[in-house]
């Protein structure tokens, strides 16, 4: 596969940014989680907001190669499934020594728009921060 | 890509601990996404820390699925606190280690380690590079007026692959 978990960006400021993820039959991991009943992996959610993070960072330059670091009080909600959207808004919180830390939360984003069940409906919602790599533990 | 984060489980003191290691292969089609060449420079490829947390859920949730006999459908509910401080590149092994912390009948609370080995560095020893702390629900018993699969998909035949490649008894 290719690592993309953001295909569109609606919104994008500043210090916020709201990006779509949308939820295919056709990503092959979604065979293995879980066989006969498919659903987007949580920590998947997590690197779209980390993804949608990192766009908004590239507009202040200070993007690019940043990687996830932390996470703090990350809880899941509802299912994701093929057909489906998950809707991610993710606000930066501060930065310190070049550690950008995030407000990041998700919603689901239903076929039958937002009167059908389930639409609207949390995801995930946590914080979490981005770093400079540091490869290897030497 | 596959949904398997762990390739070996290499001891497992049941209703207590887990410890499974990861390979990481530049066979991994992901590895040439995160991050490729471009204007700021050549390709870097590292493990997403993502992953490096589904590793760890996949570790604790099996430690946490073995201890109720695989009954219960064992799913990520919360991520209390997770940081790592290192990436995993091509050549290295991850290890993470699962400590199950509470278990009743409406889910599970475990600690964990990650380290890293480095191939190419001397002495390859394990080397701790973070820390992720997860809480787990058995769905079945929490998500009121959702009606599931009767067959338990999480633990499903890869993993029963993985603990029998492991030696590792199980019954589901």
């Amino acid at each position: 596969m290719r690592f993309d978990l953001v295909d569109a960006v609606l919104e994008i400021s500043a210090d916020r940014i709201v990006a779509v993820k949308q939820v295919t039959a056709a990503e092959e991991y979604l065979g293995d989680h879980f066989p006969g009943f498919p659903v987007l992996p949580g920590v998947m959610m997590i690197e779209a907001m980390v993804q949608a993070a990192r766009r908004l960072l590239e507009r202040r330059e200070a993007g690019g190669r940043l990687v996830l670091g932390g996470v703090r009080g990350l809880k899941y909600g509802g299912m994701v499934r093929p057909g489906d959207a998950l809707r991610v808004e993710v606000a930066l919180a501060g930065e310190a020594g070049g550690v950008f830390e995030f407000k990041g939360a998700g919603t689901v984003v239903k076929p039958g728009g937002a009167s059908a069940p389930d639409a609207g409906r949390n995801a995930v919602a946590g914080r979490f921060s981005l770093r400079p790599i540091r490869l290897g533990v030497g | 890509m596959r949904w398997m984060w762990i390739d070996r489980v290499i001891a497992l003191e049941p209703g207590r601990r887990l410890v499974a290691v990861k390979n990481v292969s530049l066979a991994e089609e992901h590895l040439h996404d995160h991050f490729p060449a471009d204007g700021r420079g050549a390709a870097l490829p590292v493990m997403p820390a993502s992953l490096i947390i589904e590793g760890m859920a996949q570790t604790a949730g099996i430690l946490v699925g073995h201890a109720g006999r695989f009954a219960e459908k064992v799913i990520l509910a919360k991520i209390g606190k997770a940081e790592i401080d290192r990436d995993a590149g091509p050549g290295m092994t991850l290890r993470y280690t699962a400590t199950l912390e509470r278990i009743d009948t409406l889910g599970a609370s475990t600690t964990g380690v990650v380290e890293l080995m480095d191939h190419a560095a001397p002495g390859t020893a394990f080397a701790e590079i973070g820390r992720i702390d997860m809480m787990f629900s058995h769905i079945d018993r929490n998500m009121a007026g959702t009606e599931f699969p009767e067959h338990n998909f999480v633990f499903s035949e890869g993993f029963r692959t993985l603990l029998r490649s492991s030696g590792i008894e199980a019954e589901f």
